[in-house]
């Protein structure tokens, strides 16, 4: 039998656990804006009235950058609970914990992707109101 | 793993077993579980306003298709999930600043008191929202 | 009451014959008071002499019995048998997810690897003292309930991280880590935090509770793990501090 020793890896956990804390605070502030904002705030616009979600809303409502502050930094902290919660439940496993540098490069790309996909999908909504 | 190991992991006398299983243990799996499905739901959050991108009036439609029953109730699905997610995350955060950790059952029963009302006052919002102006309209 | 008969179910495996473990029926006449312990001594001493289980004190001090009794991990010498006479049979089964030696007896090494991970010793200010450290009754308070820990494995067994993750060093270790670090003769905090909060350390329990649970001894591992993610964040956000054991 070959003794198999832990490998407790020298890289601290502390900020990733700090900072899904920190961002889930923030992000049970920012979905009741967000849902507040989305469904039950009139924009002033004539659709505004029904329930409906539509382009026009959206487009009035993100002409103020305010709005588009509260849409995008939501983004990113969903981003960064969610993304790290995953990494979280990844390293509970033996297959992910020994190749570390791996998923942690993966869910960075994802992450840092899917917040430049934010910028794409704000966009239209900027130009088109 | 052998799947026939599976019945020794997870049988009559192990801690997954539902009769087994605790209150800190279910807590455990239901946040992991609709972390899981939060995550999933983000994407697929992103992917329907990624249409507007197409055009304003596919962003439209989608949006009007969103609005039927079965969409409406996965919405209520939604709220159930976030509201016990946040729930469950409040009372974790609760042991990390290390308040009530010997009570933790307690606490845990406090918390879904808490979240029970939320969902209830939830779903009323939406309810409201969803079918009042429709049936009206 | 007495010489009631209980229909017990151990999970027996001998790794070097069986493939996977299989259910053995028993039916034990009880006695008052009889512990399961006792049970399985009647087993072995009446019905099955190959039936392998450890023990050593009887007393619940020693933690070599510890197994899944019921659908609980419990001390065997500590549990009544009395309370399962309703019920239709009593499962026996090894501590979940360890390595099984043969039938109820599993393989302690990878458990006490992770406990050495913590440096489960005394380190102390150099030059020794002749004697004793002086440490007051109020000093010893924080480690008064760590210290009581028997080491039967139960907790890290039960932990469901430590399952899937096997670099996890598990509540028992953690607690280990914080029975030193919380010792007022201890000087090497610094090292002791470098070791636990790591991403195998202490950021692997998500409160589960499991071990909690199922310590016999009533120890809260999940609080001295907390304790220790507070102590570990608070010197990521505030800086080390400056004292720290000169390396020899």
């Amino acid at each position: 039998m070959t003794e198999e020793r832990i490998a407790t890896t020298k890289v601290a956990g502390t900020w990733a656990w700090f900072f899904q804390r920190l961002s889930a605070v923030l992000l049970v502030i920012l979905l009741g804006i967000h849902l507040y904002v989305a469904h039950f705030m009139d924009v002033g616009s004539h659709t505004g009235d029904e329930a409906l979600i539509t382009f026009e809303d959206v487009s009035i409502r993100l002409d103020q950058l305010i709005y588009i502050a509260v849409d995008y930094s939501m983004l990113a902290m969903v981003l960064l609970h969610g993304l790290n919660g995953f990494r979280t439940v990844l390293f509970d496993f033996d297959m992910f914990a020994k190749r570390k540098k791996v998923v942690d490069r993966g869910l960075w790309v994802l992450g840092i992707g899917t917040l430049l996909w934010g910028i794409v999908i704000l966009f239209p909504f900027l130009s088109g109101g | 793993m052998k799947i026939g190991s599976l019945k020794w992991l997870f049988g009559k006398n192990s801690e997954f077993w539902p009769t087994n299983m605790k209150t800190g243990m279910w807590a455990w799996v239901g946040h992991r579980l609709t972390g899981l499905a939060l995550v999933a739901y983000v994407f697929l959050h992103l992917s329907f306003l990624s249409t507007a991108s197409v055009g304003s009036g596919d962003f439209d439609s989608l949006m009007e298709v969103t609005s039927q029953p079965l969409f409406v109730a996965m919405d209520f699905l939604l709220v159930i999930v976030v509201i016990y997610h946040a729930m469950n995350g409040a009372r974790v955060i609760m042991f990390d600043l290390g308040f009530g950790i010997r009570h933790q059952k307690l606490v845990f029963w406090i918390c879904m008191a808490v979240a029970a009302v939320l969902i209830v006052g939830g779903l009323w919002a939406i309810w409201d929202l969803v079918f009042v102006p429709a049936g009206g309209a | 009451m007495a010489d009631e008969e209980l229909t017990i179910k151990v999970q027996r495996c001998d790794p070097a014959v069986d493939n996977q473990p299989y259910w053995q029926k028993y039916v034990v006449k009880t006695r008052p008071a009889m512990t399961v312990l006792d049970a399985l001594f009647e087993i072995l001493n009446h019905q099955d002499g190959t039936l392998s289980f450890r023990y050593c004190c009887r007393a619940g001090v020693c933690g070599s019995c510890a197994m899944v009794i019921g659908g609980r991990i419990r001390l065997a010498c500590e549990t009544q048998v009395n309370q399962f006479i309703g019920k239709k049979e009593l499962l026996l089964s090894p501590l979940p997810h360890q390595k099984i030696v043969k039938d109820l007896a599993v393989d302690y090494e990878h458990f006490f690897d992770r406990i050495k991970e913590v440096k489960p010793y005394l380190i102390g200010k150099e030059p020794y003292p002749e004697r004793e450290y002086i440490q007051m009754p109020k000093e010893r308070e924080p480690i008064n309930e760590p210290i009581d820990c028997i080491l039967c494995g139960s907790c890290t067994s039960s932990c469901t991280v430590a399952w899937t993750n096997s670099d996890y060093i598990g509540p028992a270790a953690l607690m280990k880590a914080y029975r030193f670090y919380a010792d007022t003769r201890d000087i090497a905090k610094d090292e002791r935090l470098d070791v636990i909060e790591s991403e195998n350390g202490v950021y692997r329990c998500h409160t589960i509770f499991n071990c909690v649970e199922v310590c016999p001894k009533k120890l809260n591992p999940t609080e001295t793990i907390q304790k220790l993610k507070i102590k570990a964040t608070k010197r990521r956000l505030f800086g080390r501090k400056k004292k720290t054991r000169s390396k020899s």
